[in-house]
């Protein structure tokens, strides 16, 4: 979550700054890398996204991919239900050193899988 | 031989690349043992580490296509060879006494921005035997002009108000760019989550391959580690240090400083 919020936060800082144009291609190119795996069948599920060790085999696999999805997850996140409580779970899940699915449920209210279904619907619909 | 000048445009639907020598053109060689070949090496990809290697030629670019006129025997062509595709398509050219013109579409490589370095080359019975390249040292770039930056670590510094940098001779341009994008992710982290990082020192590097060596050198990454951004990237800040590579643009410095910021606060 932590590389899908320094992508959302450095969106959102630099888009209308004299830095724009390329942010916003920036944004656009990691938006059509999600579709385009999600219309190929090669979305990564978020599940698979959670932990560092996953998250770095995603991106060695399939470079790029797990970054735009992030990416896109937390942009759904931050839109849905706001960015405290984007980073308050992924506080309680590096405080506690563990669960993401639990962090996710305790904060937001959602499981993991309902997350992912969520963010995909929301990546169609944009 | 010599090249006293070169120039490039770039147009919507037509380019136009030009060489002025010191000498005209001749119309032919004495014997067909003999070619004169004046090229601009074109590194569309601005990437050293793709395309053709070929440091005494192409300086510290990695060419991916090749713009050229030969002239061996009473023979001339003039070309454009895309050497990722393997592909060659033939252009126009005209010789005026001592320039060079070629014109072709544009659709014929990607021209947004590259990286070029001009260069005159004499052939003897297949044997490089003389070359003139413009720049001798590093290359120009069609939207920033000469670039050269000095190889080696970094060792040149630059004080920004929450920040060391340090950078090579002839990246200056960068380091200040560098600076701008890491005191307005600073700033912005501040407003945004109150966190005030201490004091950072970061290395803005010519090379992915400088990176490496600056990854064991400044953070004591082993060779193993370090090895892993030979091609890209950068390892998140470490420690209150900071490596940039080339490719990073202000986003992804601005990036790089959030993601330190959530490691400080969680």
């Amino acid at each position: 979550m932590d590389e899908g919020v320094a992508g959302y936060v450095s969106y959102v800082s630099l888009k209308d700054s004299e830095f724009g144009d390329n942010v916003d291609s920036w944004s656009a190119r990691q938006i059509q890398m999600a579709r385009d795996a999600l219309s190929q069948g090669t979305w990564i599920p978020v599940s698979s996204l959670a932990y560092l060790y996953d998250w770095n085999l995603a991106e060695a696999s399939a470079p790029g991919l797990a970054s735009a999805e992030s990416y896109v997850i937390v942009s759904y996140l931050v839109e849905t239900y706001g960015m405290d409580k984007c980073v308050t779970t992924f506080q309680t899940v590096s405080h506690n050193g563990g669960s993401a699915e639990g962090g996710l449920s305790m904060i937001i209210g959602i499981s993991m899988e309902q997350l992912d279904k969520a963010a995909r619907e929301w990546l169609i619909s944009l | 031989m010599d090249i006293r000048s070169a120039e490039v445009y770039v147009g919507e639907t037509t380019s136009f690349f030009r060489l002025l020598l010191g000498a005209d053109v001749p119309a032919e060689t004495l014997n067909p043992q003999t070619a004169f070949e004046w090229d601009f090496f074109l590194d569309t990809d601005m990437d050293p580490l793709t395309g053709w290697t070929g440091s005494l030629i192409a300086n510290d670019t990695g060419p991916d296509c090749l713009l050229r006129l030969i002239v061996q025997g009473g023979w001339r062509s003039a070309e454009i060879y895309n050497i990722k595709a393997n592909t060659v398509s033939s252009v126009a050219y005209q010789v005026t006494g001592n320039t060079i013109d070629f014109s072709f579409p544009t659709s014929l490589a990607p021209l947004d921005d590259f990286d070029v370095v001009a260069v005159t080359r004499l052939w003897q019975d297949g044997n490089l035997a003389a070359v003139d390249k413009a720049p001798a040292l590093g290359h120009y770039n069609i939207k920033l002009g000469y670039r050269y930056v000095k190889p080696g670590l970094p060792a040149l510094q630059l004080e920004s108000k929450h920040a060391t940098f340090w950078y090579n001779e002839g990246n200056e341009e960068r380091a200040r760019m560098c600076a701008e994008a890491f005191e307005q992710a600073y700033e912005d982290i501040d407003a945004r989550w109150g966190i005030h990082p201490a004091h950072e020192t970061v290395y803005v590097y010519g090379t992915q391959t400088e990176l490496v060596e600056g990854l064991q050198k400044y953070s004591g990454l082993t060779e193993q580690e370090a090895a892993f951004y030979s091609l890209s990237g950068a390892p998140r800040p470490l420690s209150g240090v900071t490596h940039i590579p080339p490719r990073f643009d202000q986003r992804a410095i601005f990036h790089q400083q959030v993601l330190q910021a959530m490691d400080l606060f969680c």
